[in-house]
C-alpha cells in the first residue's frame, strides 16, 4: 500500500475526508477495472507459460522421443526381416537401401534438435552422429552379407549384424531416455503449473466477484451516506444560521462590554508598568546593597579564617614550648640528684680531711719521738767519737762510725723536721679543704633549695601551658565555625545577591512586557472597535444563509 | 509506463482502503487454502494411480544371486515384515532405462532399485537415489571391505548398500588343460597364450577360449581387467582418459591378436555373459573369464557337461607387471547395490527392505555369490558350502573398477564401438583407441 508520503497522499487526505459522490464512484469503477486488468495479465501470463512448456513438450520432446522410437523401431525391423530372409534361403533384397528410412529418420530429428542448440542436446547430437556412424557399419555388414555364401562366415555376420542392431537400438533407445529425462521434470513443472493456475483462476474469480460486491456496496452507501449527510448539513446549517443572528447580536454588545474593560484594563496596565519601573530602580538599589554585604561577609569570612590559623600556628608554638620545658624540668631534677650525691661526696670529704688531721696530729707525735731519738743517738754520737778520739787509732774507725751514726741522727732529726713541716702545711691544707668543702656544701645546699623552688616554678608553668592549649583549643574552633558561618553568610549573601539581581532583571523585563501588553491592549480596543463593526455585517450574512439553508432543504425535500 | 504504475499505486491504495487488512487477510487465507486443496488433490489423483500399496523393487536376470533366489529372500521379508512387495526382473541392458525412467517421474515407479557401481555417479550427481545415512555407513564400514564401498562412493557419501560383491574370475577347463600336459592354470597372460596355441595346436579344441566381447559393456569389463593385467587404467584420477597409451594399447592388441590367431571363439565378438556360459559348460572352450555365477552353474550336473572337469582360478596379469610390482592378478568388480529412489513415496519401508535383504543373515543363506561382509568370509559354514571360497576372496584382492564418470554411460558406448572396430579389424587398436579417447574427451 501507498505510504502517508507518497506523491498521492493529499489526494487521500481529501478522499478520506469525504471526496465528490462522482469521484468515488468513479474510484470503484476504477477499482474492478484495474482489478480485472491484473488479473487478466496474471492469468494471460500462466497460460502463455503453460502453453508454452506444453508446446515445446509437444514439438520438441515427444517429437524426438517418437522419433528415436522410430529408429530402434526400423532397425529391429530391418534385422528381423534379415534373420527370416537368411532362414528362407532368400537374399537380402538392395541391402544397402535397407537403412534409407533409418537415414531419413535420423536427418528429421537432426533438424528438430538443431531446433534447440542448447547444452542438453549437444549429448544427443553427439549420439545421434554415433547412430549415424554406426548405420553405415551395419549397412557394410549387410552388403557383405549378401554375397556371403559360407554358412558358418554367414552365421557369423549375422551375429555381427545384430550386434551392430542392438547397439543402434540401445543407442536410440538412450537418446530416447536423454529426452525423456528432460520431459520428466517439464511435465512435472507443467501439471504443477497447470494445478496453480487452476487455482489461481479460482481464487482470481473468488476475489473479482468479493470485490465486485464490495465496491458497488460500498458505491450505494456512499451515496445513501452522502445523500443524509447533505439533508443532516443543510438543517444543521438553517439552525446554525439562526443561532448565529442571535449570536450576533450578543455579541456586538458583548464587544461594547469588551471594548470598554480593555480601556479599563490599559489604564491598570500603565499604572502598572510605572509601578514595575519603580519596583526594579528598588530592586537595583538592594542588590547594590546586598553587593557591598556580601564583600564584608567576605572579608570577615578571611580575617575568621586567619584568626585560626594563627591560633593554630600559636599553639603548635607552645605545644613545641612546653615540650622544650618539660625537657629542661627534667635535666634540672637530673642535676639536683647529682648535686645531692656531690653533697653527700664532699661531706664524705670533709669527714676523711678531720680523719687526716687527727692523723696528721699522730704523725706529729711520732715524729716528735723520732726527733728525740735522733738527737739522743747524735749525743751518744757524741759520745762515740770523743770516746774513739781517745782511743786514738784505735778507736779512729769507731769514731768514724760514731761520726756516722752521729750524721745520720743529725739526717734524721732534719728528715723528720722536714716531715713535720710537711705535715703541718698538709694538715693546713686539709683543714682549708674541709672548710672550702663546708662551704661548698652550704653554697649546694642553698642552690638545691633555688632548685627546688625553679621546680615548682615550671610545675606550674607547665600547668599554665595545658590551660593555655586548651584555651588555644577553644579559639580555634571557635574560629573554624566563626569561618563557616562567615562562608555561610557570603553564600547567602551571593543567593540573596542573585536573586535581587533576576528580580531587578525581571522587574525590568515585565516592564518592559507590560508596556508591550498595554500597547497590545490598546490595539485590541481599536480591533474590537473593528470586530464589532465585522459583527453587525456578519449578523446580515447569517440572516442570509438561514434564508438559503431553509431553500435547500426544501429542494432536497423534493428529490427525496 | 509510470503513468500506468501511478494509476496501479493508486488502484493498490484505494483497494487496501476499501477492504481492509482484515478482509485482505482473510482472502490470504482463503487463496491458500484453496491452492492447497488443487494442489493436494491434483497430489492425490497422481499418488492414486502409482503409490501402490506395496513395494516395487527392480532387479536383473543375469549375473548375481539369480531370479529364484532373490525371489526367496523377499518372500522371507514379506513373511517378517508383513509388507508385500513387487519383483520386476529384467535384463541388464533395460534396467538403466527403467530406473532413469523411473527417476524422472513425479512419483517412482520403483522403489528399490539395483544398482551398478557404474551409475552410481550419475545417479549420486543428478539426486536420482537417496545416500544411506552417515551413521550407517560408519557402521557397516567395520564390516565391509573397503573396496566394495569405495565403488559406490561420490561427493562423500554412499548411494547404494552392497549386495553383490559380483568379481570376474578364469573359469577353466581342468581336462582338456591335463590334456594338453598342463598342470594348473596360466599365472601369466604369456603362460596363458602359450597354453591356449598348445589347445589349439594339440586339436583339443578349436577356440581355447570364449570372452563377451559383444559391443555391449560386458566387452568393457573384459577390456578393464586386460588393462589392468598390463598394468594400467582407463582414466587418470583426474577423469581424463588414458587408455589410448601403453597398457590399453598393449590390452587391445593382445585381444586383438587372440582373434585372429583363431585363440577366442570368434563367437566373442557377439557373445554376452550368458553365451560365454553356454559355450564353455558345453565343453566348447577351454578358457572363459566370467563373473562368479558361472561357478556355481559350471558344476551344476543339469545344465553342465563339464561338471567336475571345470575350476575356478585367478585371472593371471602380464609377465613383466607379476615380476615388477608383485601383482598375482588383475580383475573387473561388477558390484552392486540396492538403493531406494529418491522420489520414493515409501522410503522407510525401502530401507527397511534393504537392510533385511543385504543382512550377513540373509548372505550367509545364499553362499553362492561372494558375501560383502568380512565376518562371513571366514566362517565355518561359508567355508563348508563354498570350497571356492578362498580363491573368490584371493580375486577380491586384484580388482579394478571401472572409472567412476557421471557421463559413463556415453563414454561406454564410444568405447564399445571403437574397441569393438579393433577387434573386427577394422582399425588398428592404436587408430581406434585414441578416436575413442578423443571422444570421450568431448563428451566428458
Amino acid at each position: 500500500m501507498l505510504k502517508r508520503k507518497s506523491p498521492n497522499s493529499e489526494d487521500m487526505q481529501v478522499r478520506n475526508a469525504g471526496s465528490p459522490v462522482t469521484r468515488q464512484v468513479r474510484q470503484g469503477f476504477r477499482a474492478i477495472v484495474w482489478s480485472t486488468f491484473v488479473l487478466s495479465i496474471i492469468t494471460f501470463y500462466a497460460i502463455s507459460n503453460l502453453t508454452s512448456a506444453l508446446h515445446q513438450i509437444n514439438t520438441f520432446d515427444i517429437s524426438a522421443i517418437q522419433l528415436s522410437g522410430e529408429i530402434s523401431k526400423k532397425i529391429y525391423q530391418t534385422t528381423s526381416n534379415v534373420y527370416l530372409a537368411i532362414a528362407g534361403g532368400s537374399k537380402i533384397d538392395r541391402p544397402q537401401d535397407q537403412l534409407n528410412e533409418v537415414k531419413m529418420l535420423l536427418a528429421s530429428l537432426y533438424q528438430l534438435l538443431m531446433g534447440h542448440p542448447d547444452e542438453r542436446v549437444r549429448e544427443i547430437l553427439l549420439t545421434l552422429d554415433y547412430i549415424e556412424e554406426a548405420s553405415v557399419e551395419y549397412t557394410d555388414v549387410l552388403v557383405g552379407m549378401q554375397d556371403e555364401e559360407d554358412p558358418e562366415r554367414l552365421y557369423f555376420l549375422l551375429r555381427a549384424l545384430s550386434g551392430k542392431g542392438e547397439w543402434l537400438i540401445s543407442r536410440s533407445e538412450h537418446m530416447q531416455l536423454r529426452i525423456w529425462e528432460q520431459m520428466g521434470p517439464r511435465l512435472a513443472n507443467t501439471e504443477r503449473l497447470a494445478a496453480l493456475l487452476k487455482a489461481g483462476v479460482a481464487v482470481a474469480f473468488a476475489f473479482a466477484f468479493v470485490f465486485g460486491l464490495l465496491v458497488s456496496r460500498r458505491i450505494a452507501s456512499t451515496l445513501i451516506e452522502v445523500s443524509g449527510r447533505i439533508r443532516e448539513a443543510a438543517a444543521a446549517t438553517h439552525r446554525e444560521s439562526e443561532r448565529s443572528v442571535a449570536i450576533s447580536d450578543e455579541m456586538q454588545t458583548s464587544s461594547r462590554r469588551t471594548q470598554a474593560a480593555l480601556q479599563a484594563v490599559l489604564k491598570a496596565f500603565h499604572g502598572l508598568v510605572e509601578t514595575s519601573g519603580v519596583s526594579s530602580e528598588a530592586s537595583q538599589r538592594i542588590a547594590a546593597r546586598m553587593e557591598t554585604g556580601a564583600d564584608a561577609a567576605d572579608m570577615l569570612a578571611d580575617r575568621t579564617r586567619v584568626t585560626a590559623d594563627a591560633s593554630d600556628k600559636t599553639r603548635s608554638t607552645i605545644s613545641s614550648l612546653g615540650a622544650k620545658l618539660t625537657l629542661a624540668n627534667l635535666v634540672l631534677r637530673e642535676t639536683i640528684s647529682l648535686v645531692h650525691s656531690s653533697v653527700n661526696v664532699a661531706t664524705e670529704a670533709r669527714g676523711h680531711g678531720d680523719e687526716l688531721g687527727e692523723q696528721m696530729d699522730r704523725v706529729n707525735l711520732v715524729l716528735q719521738s723520732i726527733t728525740n731519738i735522733a738527737d739522743q743517738t747524735e749525743l751518744i754520737a757524741l759520745d762515740a767519737r770523743i770516746t774513739a778520739a781517745r782511743s786514738g787509732e784505735a778507736g779512729k774507725d769507731f769514731g768514724r762510725v760514731a761520726q756516722q751514726v752521729g750524721d745520720l741522727a743529725q739526717m734524721s732529726s732534719t728528715a723528720a723536721d722536714e716531715v713535720k713541716e710537711l705535715i703541718s702545711e698538709i694538715k693546713a691544707s686539709t683543714l682549708g679543704v674541709a672548710r672550702s668543702l663546708g662551704l661548698s656544701i652550704e653554697r649546694i645546699q642553698s642552690l638545691l633549695y633555688q632548685a627546688r623552688l625553679v621546680d615548682e616554678v615550671f610545675g606550674e608553668i607547665k600547668g599554665s601551658f595545658d590551660e593555655i592549649l586548651c584555651l588555644m583549643d577553644e579559639v580555634k574552633n571557635a574560629a573554624n565555625k566563626g569561618a563557616a558561618e562567615a562562608e555561610l553568610v557570603q553564600t547567602s549573601m551571593a543567593e540573596i545577591l542573585e536573586s535581587a539581581r533576576q528580580v531587578a532583571e525581571q522587574a525590568g523585563e515585565l516592564a518592559e512586557e507590560m508596556f508591550e501588553v498595554a500597547n497590545g491592549a490598546q490595539a485590541a480596543v481599536e480591533a474590537s472597535e473593528t470586530v464589532a463593526s465585522g459583527i453587525v455585517s456578519q449578523a446580515e450574512l447569517a440572516k442570509e444563509q438561514s434564508r438559503l439553508a431553509q431553500q435547500v432543504t426544501e429542494e432536497i425535500a423534493k428529490l427525496a | 509506463m509510470k503513468l500506468v504504475l501511478y494509476r496501479f499505486l493508486l488502484w493498490a491504495d484505494y483497494t487496501f482502503s476499501l477492504i481492509k487488512a482484515p478482509v485482505i487477510t482473510f482472502a490470504v487465507v482463503v487463496a491458500v487454502a484453496f491452492i492447497h486443496v488443487f494442489s493436494l488433490s491434483a497430489n492425490t489423483c497422481l499418488a492414486a494411480e502409482v503409490n501402490l500399496p506395496h513395494l516395487n523393487v527392480i532387479y536383473m536376470a543375469q549375473a548375481g544371486y539369480q531370479p529364484e533366489h532373490f525371489r526367496e529372500m523377499t518372500r522371507e521379508f514379506t513373511r517378517r515384515y508383513g509388507i508385500e512387495v513387487v519383483l520386476n526382473i529384467v535384463r541388464y541392458d533395460e534396467e538403466y532405462m527403467k530406473i532413469v525412467t523411473s527417476a524422472t517421474s513425479p512419483v517412482a515407479t520403483y522403489d528399490v532399485v539395483l544398482v551398478d557401481l557404474i551409475w552410481a555417479a550419475e545417479f549420486a550427481k543428478k539426486k536420482y537415489v537417496s545416500p544411506l545415512d552417515r551413521g550407517f555407513v560408519e557402521k557397516i564400514r567395520q564390516d565391509i571391505p573397503e573396496i566394495i564401498l569405495d565403488a559406490f562412493e561420490y561427493d562423500g557419501r554412499i548411494w547404494a548398500m552392497p549386495f553383490l560383491a559380483n568379481i570376474h574370475f578364469l573359469f577353466y577347463n581342468d581336462d582338456m588343460l591335463n590334456g594338453a600336459g598342463f598342470s594348473g592354470p596360466p599365472e601369466t597372460i604369456e603362460e596363458m597364450e602359450a597354453q591356449m596355441r598348445a589347445l589349439k595346436k594339440s586339436g583339443i579344441v578349436k577356440y581355447p577360449m570364449i570372452a563377451s566381447w559383444n559391443q555391449k559393456e560386458g566387452l568393457i569389463c573384459e577390456y578393464v581387467w586386460m588393462v589392468g593385467a598390463y598394468g594400467g587404467e582407463l582414466f587418470d584420477s583426474a577423469g581424463e582418459p588414458v587408455f589410448h597409451r601403453g597398457p590399453g594399447v598393449t590390452a587391445l592388441e593382445t585381444m586383438v591378436r587372440w582373434v585372429q590367431d583363431g585363440l577366442v571363439n570368434p563367437l566373442s565378438l557377439t557373445a554376452d555373459e550368458l553365451l560365454v556360459k553356454d559355450v564353455f559348460i558345453s565343453g566348447k572352450a577351454a578358457f572363459a573369464p566370467n563373473w562368479t555365477f558361472l561357478n556355481a552353474l559350471m558344476n551344476d550336473l543339469t545344465v553342465s557337461q563339464v561338471a567336475g572337469k571345470a575350476r575356478i582360478g585367478l585371472l593371471p596379469v602380464a609377465d613383466s607387471v607379476r615380476s615388477a610390482t608383485g601383482r598375482l592378478s588383475s580383475s573387473v568388480s561388477g558390484f552392486q547395490g540396492l538403493a531406494v529412489m529418491s522420489n520414493s513415496s515409501r522410503k522407510q519401508e525401502a530401507w527397511q527392505y534393504i537392510e533385511f535383504i543385504t543382512s550377513p543373515d540373509m548372505q550367509g543363506r545364499f553362499l553362492q555369490e561372494v558375501p560383502v561382509w568380512v565376518s562371513l568370509h571366514a566362517s565355518p559354514e561359508a567355508k563348508e558350502k563354498d570350497p571356492d571360497i578362498d580363491v573368490k576372496l584371493k580375486q577380491l584382492e586384484w580388482l579394478h573398477h571401472r572409472p567412476k564418470l557421471v557421463r559413463y554411460q556415453e563414454i561406454s558406448a564410444i568405447m564399445q564401438k571403437f574397441i569393438h572396430a579393433a577387434l573386427e579389424g577394422t582399425m588398428s587398436p592404436q587408430e581406434a583407441l585414441d578416436i575413442a579417447a578423443d571422444r570421450a574427451r568431448r563428451v566428458h
